[in-house]
């Protein structure tokens, strides 16, 4: 694949030599960009183990996105409206999931300092990088939309015609060119503005917030029933459609295909002919120059950022984890834990789209008419496996080599750090979360709903602590992100996981059918989660997982 | 008195990954206030031997003991009585020193107060008390290894072992981390640490080891060394038993040439 794309650009030398960039060390950036990407783990791959040397992995996953791009390109068949509605609707999907990829694999492709030390102090033009960068974005990210609309593609030329879906595959093309465009612009006038590290913040709460759209969005989408067999509506452009870039390419499928050439339609080809182009030349002349000076800026220390004082947040942390911990290990474990999890963005990009459903959840809540039993329960149990999950992610990091102070200094109990950092998520997020998952229901059902609230979190500290029954351990960060592997045993405790987690969920129905159940069963619950709490001090190194030593 | 029994003993100490044997047979004791420099070329066995002697790994075979304590079966002890800073460590940069320090401190059971108390004035004098409070990860190499040069002697250990102590340090930071170590040495504490720079280990050591492909091959002071092979630098002696010396000077010679070749 890597010397198809670089034939390619050999064959598009001459709009190299047009942006004056001089094409031989661009071609030599390139052809290791992609050779080092397709040995990289992506996505779906995470979980596989990953002793061996890894091959043409961006090829597999391209093959699985596009076996799942069928499952939602069959929406183009079902629905019976007229063709700019539904291209509408396909091109914002696939814009979307561009801008999606973009923002949460290759914004750091794209501030990837690492290899300045390579590349800066080489006679290569800031320009040259900056293209090569470009390349890599485009290259990849174009194949990822290629992969994911191939279903859309396939059902489109089943349902229009073969012109239609030669058309779509060219506008899928130029519309991602468009979003990398417009994106990198974005980032580019970002970085003029904000320093590197904000920035990195400004994209990690991006990221959070598109996965949570994501996760929601789906829901919803999975809910478009409402408009199959809906009456058929007609063709009206809006004035904002002019600055929606799916609108111009829906305006352009209906234009060719049905054979309109009023002015709004040729105004939407015209966009789509010179836009990208118009964007290219923009950021190459205008912005990249100005890319070039930030990175060499970027990964030298700024100390004079942020020196901030965190004295009274540390009372209070003090404080707290006094109140939960009972020895000194602990109690370092807790405020550890507490500190890390509030600092390091990877942590929260990971960790809290996980609340997205919670929202969709309630939100269903509020909307559905029975509400009562069945609904309230996907809430509190929803939320009771959320915060198991969250939890999961402590034991993850990317600075896991740090870990060794583990074995470093004399820790003789390891589960006290393990409780600790436990005991740390249980109050940072379980009880906060459940508070306002409470409230929320509380609002519509009233009090009544404490004992049923009261039920679930005693629930949910069971729940985790029924881990205790772990064959394997980690410690808190020592676990490499990419590494994760899962094995055969750890299965088997999913799985009874995933049973006792409905079986919850059945007793909570049930008992709520008597008057005082629940309040009555609360602390049975909460006594045995405590006392199988306790066992966690007990667990000694021969538990832990030895990590890459 | 103390020095009738070596703070370290090593007794034919032999480690092997798989069927590569890559320590064979150690023999070494160490003194009490004594600093010794353990060096070799790359894959020598000097990370195996540190890792044995911290404690973290248990599978050798000989016996191996510090401040009386076995290695094998009392790491605990042992790990509570020496400090360790590694080469080239992570650290959890989220943090700021303080946090960090508080978290390492608190792992040797120290107190609070005590671990905060000592934290400052370490972290002052190495000149870091401005960003104290700022997050380890706009931090320079220097500065994290300053950081976690205090982290190995927070808990006033009474041996230190280290290695690449001094990497990413700048000038006046070695000479304050050689002076440091001299002054370690006469509160009678032991330093066991290894270096790729020879000039630092001619000036600072009291002993100097060279291991070479699992095995001690030179063990003196430097005077001793230089003697015992009558070379003028400690870059010779180790040239020499090493295996280097001759090879080199052809090497060089190729090299230039390999370069002007068209």
């Amino acid at each position: 694949m890597t010397n198809f794309i670089l034939f390619i650009l050999d064959k598009l030398q001459w709009l190299f030599r047009w942006l004056s960039i001089d094409y031989r060390s661009l071609r030599a950036i390139v052809e290791v960009k992609l050779l080092a990407e397709n040995r990289r783990v992506h996505g779906v791959q995470r979980t596989q183990t990953q002793k061996k040397e890894l091959n043409n992995t961006f090829g597999k996953s391209l093959i699985f996105q596009a076996f799942f791009s069928f499952f939602y390109g069959i929406t183009i068949f079902i629905l019976d409206q007229p063709l700019y509605l539904v291209m509408m609707i396909s091109f914002a999907f696939i814009m979307f999931m561009v801008a999606f990829n973009m923002i949460s694999d290759f914004a750091e492709v794209l501030f990837d300092t690492s290899d300045n030390v390579i590349l800066l102090p080489r006679p290569v033009d800031g320009k040259v990088i900056w293209m090569a960068r470009m390349i890599h974005i485009i290259v990849f990210l174009g194949m990822l939309t290629l992969a994911n609309s191939i279903g859309s593609i396939v059902f489109t030329t089943i349902k229009f015609g073969w012109q239609a879906g030669l058309l779509f595959t060219l506008c899928v093309a130029l519309l991602c060119l468009i979003t990398i465009f417009l994106t990198s612009i974005l980032y580019l006038l970002l970085t003029k503005v904000v320093s590197e590290e904000k920035l990195k913040d400004i994209i990690g709460y991006a990221q959070i917030g598109f996965s949570v759209f994501l996760a929601v969005g789906y829901q919803f989408i999975a809910r478009t029933d409402k408009l199959i067999g809906a009456t058929v509506q007609n063709i009206e452009i809006k004035w904002w459609h002019y600055l929606t870039p799916p609108a111009w390419f829906a305006g352009v499928m209906e234009s060719l295909i049905n054979g309109h050439f009023e002015l709004p339609y040729l105004i939407f080809i015209l966009l789509v002919l010179v836009i990208p182009f118009l964007s290219l030349y923009l950021i190459n002349n205008y912005l990249s120059p100005l890319f070039a000076k930030n990175l060499a800026g970027l990964g030298t220390p700024e100390i004079t950022e942020q020196v901030k004082k965190t004295t009274s947040k540390k009372g209070f942390l003090r404080i707290i984890s006094g109140i939960f911990t009972q020895s000194i290990v602990e109690k370092s474990a807790f405020e550890f834990v507490w500190n890390i999890t509030s600092r390091d963005r990877k942590f929260k990009v990971r960790a809290y789209p996980i609340f997205g459903m919670i929202i969709y959840f309630l939100y269903n809540y509020f909307t559905e008419v029975q509400k009562e039993d069945f609904n309230v329960l996907m809430v509190l149990y929803y939320t009771m496996f959320t915060i198991w999950i969250f939890t999961q992610q402590i034991y993850l990091s990317d600075d896991w080599k740090a870990a060794w102070l583990y074995r470093v200094t004399p820790l003789d109990k390891p589960g006290e750090i393990i409780l600790g950092g436990i005991k740390s998520i249980l109050v940072k997020i379980g009880i906060p979360v459940f508070v306002i998952v409470g409230t929320v229901l509380m609002i519509k059902a009233g009090l009544g709903m404490f004992d049923d609230i009261l039920f679930a979190m005693c629930g949910t500290l069971f729940f985790m602590s029924l881990n205790i029954m772990n064959s394997e351990f980690s410690m808190p960060f020592s676990t490499e992100v990419s590494g994760g592997k899962v094995k055969g045993s750890q299965w088997l405790h999913f799985l009874i996981l995933f049973i006792i987690a409905p079986i919850l969920g059945f007793v909570h129905y049930f008992v709520a059918k008597t008057s005082f159940g629940l309040i009555a069963l609360s602390p049975i619950f909460l006594i045995i989660a405590l006392l199988l709490l306790r066992e966690y001090r007990k667990i000694g190194w021969e538990k832990i997982k030895e990590q890459g030593a | 008195m103390q020095e009738l029994t070596p703070v370290i003993s090593i007794r034919n100490l032999q480690k092997s990954y798989g069927d590569q044997q890559v320590l064979k047979g150690i023999d070494l004791d160490i003194h009490q206030g004594e600093i010794i420099g353990y060096i070799g070329p790359n894959g020598a066995g000097k990370s195996t031997t540190l890792k044995i002697l911290i404690g973290i790994l248990g599978d050798f075979s000989g016996e191996v003991s510090i401040l009386g304590y076995d290695v094998k079966k009392d790491a605990m002890e042992v790990k509570k009585h020496i400090g360790y800073v590694p080469e080239n460590a992570m650290l959890y940069e989220v943090l700021t020193p303080m946090e960090y320090l508080l978290f390492i401190g608190r792992l040797y059971q120290l107190e609070d107060a005590q671990i905060e108390k000592r934290a400052k004035e370490l972290l002052s004098l190495f000149g870091l008390s401005d960003v104290i409070d700022s997050r380890m990860s706009t931090f320079s190499k220097g500065m994290r290894q300053k950081v976690l040069l205090i982290s190995g002697m927070i808990h006033n250990p009474d041996i230190i072992f280290l290695d690449e102590p001094l990497s990413g340090l700048d000038a006046n930071a070695v000479i304050l981390v050689k002076e440091i170590l001299a002054k370690l040495k006469k509160a009678g504490k032991t330093i066991l640490y290894s270096s790729h720079i020879m000039d630092v280990v001619e000036k600072l050591s009291d002993r100097i080891v060279i291991i070479n492909k699992g095995q001690i091959v030179a063990n003196g002071t430097f005077e001793e060394l230089k003697a015992q092979d009558s070379m003028s630098s400690l870059e010779g002696v180790f040239g020499s038993l090493t295996g280097g010396n001759h090879e080199n000077q052809a090497r060089a010679d190729e090299f230039i040439q390999a370069l002007s070749s068209l």
